[in-house]
């Protein structure tokens, strides 16, 4: 009996649609199938942020799938559904920051601008781990969540528009927009750009 | 240069076919649009590297359930987390035991039949009668014995195993273990390859069971109930008020009433119910799964009664000999089978980390302090049982004894957690104990291997060289992250500390 239980997989529909129910065990398995590629999108779209701070995200982002699972509608991919919440929390997360990080940088713009010298890499092939880290920290929010969708989670255009709740035709002008400053960035990697820290 | 328009919509590979045969053709015209597509294939590349570097790991079954049981809106406490409930339970076992005696005694004593209760059971699992005679060279092993009763070799006890006093017993059947709580009793009704039966007589039962694939089947009977899985971790208790609680760690349980009515257990779930009483579902506690994992794993106590059993040497002093000496009291089967100590060594590492997550999430350090204690005697090498206790006693404010849980950590860890540890360190060295020299060293090891938070620390070095006197290297480390960190809150505070030690 219990063979055939465990045997049986439920396809994410089945899944959502039993939360949706108020049945709270399948997210255990939802959590099993999306949750590392959420937490690892969630560290992509955050970056200078821990992991650990990914880590305490994910978790609300799966009591939001909980609580909005009887939105979720059955003939969509749960993917982008649950790429979506994430994007939201990420922006949520950064937004709570606003505050310290602004005034920082205000503080910063005054105060250390005699001492940043003109250093750069004009060596954009070879840039390091570190640089890409660095530039897609420098992207404006709306570029940098295009750029990881499309890059480094392989999600295509159609799903990016889902996604972001954007059309698009927005998707691909963010897109190019990303790649342009990501070369500026790579190329002078102190200049004196928009850094995106604040959304 | 119409070529030129499509150089968008061939980066994102929206050309149909004819169009982007055509742009292909025209890049080898066209040095500028060769140029953008290389560098966008360059680029690619470079964020797909940095994506596989920024990535979590996927989550763990165990991770899953905890998760589920966290966020499952709390009810009413449960039952076992209420302080009358061990009090209560030993005068409830006792009770219990009496009455499940009588129920079982024409059965287990004269072998002859079964009860009209046991007939239900067999044809309720559509099973072949149970053997009239004791298993003969049953594959049962006694891995470890606290206080244990183990069976005799003479007659229908041979099947019963119980621990009166405050012991438990450790049993291999198979390849699965069943370990026995305290004030418990169990009989072995059936012990083959492919099919065990245990009957709960009293008290409580915790079993690990490999993966059945769907042949064979374990099964635990609690009065005329039966807790059937095929790869789990769970325990069956007798509760008072005639109650029985089926507990699930990992995988899953059908309870089947003798009516055959199922009733599914999840993992993280536990199970209540009684003839007379409601069914109800609640989630795993912590202290259940530390009390699952507790009874069937081997701990340092076990490991020193073996050691003194086969005579080897204790290191316990000998104003400890006493304590040994009512060990020895305990039995070993003589013949064990293959497996030994070592083999079972893994069982040591069961601990369920997240249960003492819970603990400490829920502010209770003392207990995942306690319990930590015990599992790191047992599997010192375990870096992330370090790394929880790390986080365990600075959370308390034992600044202290994190640093030196942190140092186990970077000793044994891998590269990258181990320099997440020398920070975490270095942040407890330089803030709450004032040792700036010590988290100097830590933090320059940071700074030389896989890291995160490069300006953060760079900022911190400078400030233990303030704090040392070396204001010259400071003022070089402060200049390197507002230089090289622009975009970071460290070079904010670090520019401003350049402005203070210029005035």
């Amino acid at each position: 009996m219990i063979a055939r239980a465990q045997n049986k997989k439920h396809t994410d529909a089945e899944l959502m649609e039993m939360l949706a129910k108020g049945d709270m065990d399948p997210l255990g398995e939802i959590y099993l199938r999306y949750g590392g590629a959420v937490r690892s999108l969630l560290w992509r779209l955050l970056p200078g942020r821990l992991a650990s701070d990914a880590e305490d995200l994910c978790q609300e982002i799966f009591m939001t799938v909980y609580e909005t699972a009887d939105r979720f509608q059955l003939n969509r991919e749960i993917r982008p559904w649950i790429f979506g919440i994430t994007v939201r929390k990420a922006r949520g997360f950064r937004r709570k920051n606003w505050v310290r990080e602004n005034l920082l940088r205000r503080h910063a713009g005054e105060g250390i601008s005699e001492v940043l010298p003109a250093t750069a890499n004009p060596d954009s092939v070879g840039a390091t781990r570190h640089q890409i880290n660095r530039a897609i920290a420098q992207l404006p929010r709306v570029q940098r969540e295009v750029l990881v969708l499309y890059v480094a989670q392989n999600m295509s255009g159609e799903q990016i528009s889902e996604i972001l709740g954007v059309r698009i035709n927005t998707v691909w002008t963010r897109l190019r927009r990303a790649r342009l400053a990501m070369r500026e960035a790579l190329c002078n990697p102190v200049g004196d750009k928009n850094t995106g820290e604040v959304t | 240069m119409r070529g030129c328009s499509n150089l968008e919509d061939y980066l994102v590979e929206k050309l149909e076919r004819k169009s982007k045969a055509e742009f292909q053709a025209h890049i080898g015209q066209c040095s500028k649009c060769r140029e953008e597509v290389s560098d966008w294939s360059v680029l690619k590349e470079q964020i797909s590297d940095w994506a596989s570097v920024r990535k979590l790991p996927e989550p763990s079954p165990g991770e899953a359930a905890s998760l589920v049981v966290s966020l499952r809106p709390r009810t009413a406490r449960p039952l076992w987390r209420q302080p009358v409930f061990y009090g209560g339970l030993a005068a409830a076992c006792l009770a219990t035991f009496v009455v499940v005696f009588l129920m079982n005694t024409p059965v287990h004593e004269n072998g002859a039949g079964t009860s009209r209760e046991d007939n239900r059971v067999t044809r309720i699992v559509q099973e072949p009668e149970l053997p009239e005679t004791p298993v003969e060279q049953s594959p049962i092993r006694v891995l470890y014995s606290l206080e244990g009763e183990l069976p005799s070799s003479k007659g229908t006890s041979a099947r019963q195993l119980s621990v009166p006093g405050e012991g438990r017993l450790l049993l291999g059947v198979g390849s699965d273990h069943v370990a026995v709580g305290a004030h418990s009793k169990i009989e072995v009704l059936k012990a083959e390859a492919d099919e065990t039966r245990i009957k709960l007589l009293d008290g409580s039962v915790a079993a690990e069971v490999e993966p059945r694939d769907g042949r064979g089947s374990f099964a635990v009977e609690a009065r005329s109930f039966i807790a059937k899985v095929v790869g789990t971790r769970f325990m069956v208790s007798m509760l008072p008020d005639s109650r029985i609680q089926v507990a699930v760690d990992k995988g899953r349980v059908e309870v089947v009433e003798p009516d055959e009515t199922v009733h599914a257990v999840s993992e993280g779930q536990v199970l209540e119910f009684g003839k007379k009483s409601p069914w109800s579902y609640s989630p795993l506690a912590a202290e259940n799964r530390l009390e699952l994992n507790g009874l069937l794993s081997a701990t340092e106590m076990d490991e020193q009664a073996i050691a003194a059993e086969e005579g080897t040497e204790s290191e316990e002093p000998s104003d400890r000999s006493e304590q040994n000496s009512k060990r020895s009291a305990r039995k070993r089967e003589e013949n064990r089978g293959s497996q030994s100590f070592e083999e079972f060594a893994p069982a040591r590492q069961a601990m369920d980390m997240n249960a003492v997550r819970t603990l400490i999430l829920e502010g209770r350090y003392a207990q995942a302090e306690a319990a930590l204690g015990i599992h790191l005697k047992a599997a010192p090498d375990d870096v992330a049982g370090w790394s929880l206790l790390a986080t365990c006693l600075r959370k308390s404010g034992k600044w202290r004894g994190a640093v030196t849980a942190y140092r186990q950590v970077i000793e044994k860890g891998k590269p990258q957690v181990a320099n997440a540890a020398r920070f975490d360190a270095a942040v407890l060295l330089q803030d709450k104990l004032g040792k700036h020299s010590a988290a100097g060293s830590l933090l320059k090891e940071y700074l030389e291997g896989p890291l995160l938070l490069e300006a953060e620390a760079l900022l911190r070095l400078a400030r233990a060289r303030m704090q040392s006197g070396r204001k010259d290297e400071a003022r070089r480390l402060l200049r390197q992250i507002v230089e090289h960190h622009r975009s970071t809150s460290a070079a904010i505070r670090a520019a401003r500390l350049l402005n203070e030690m210029a005035e």
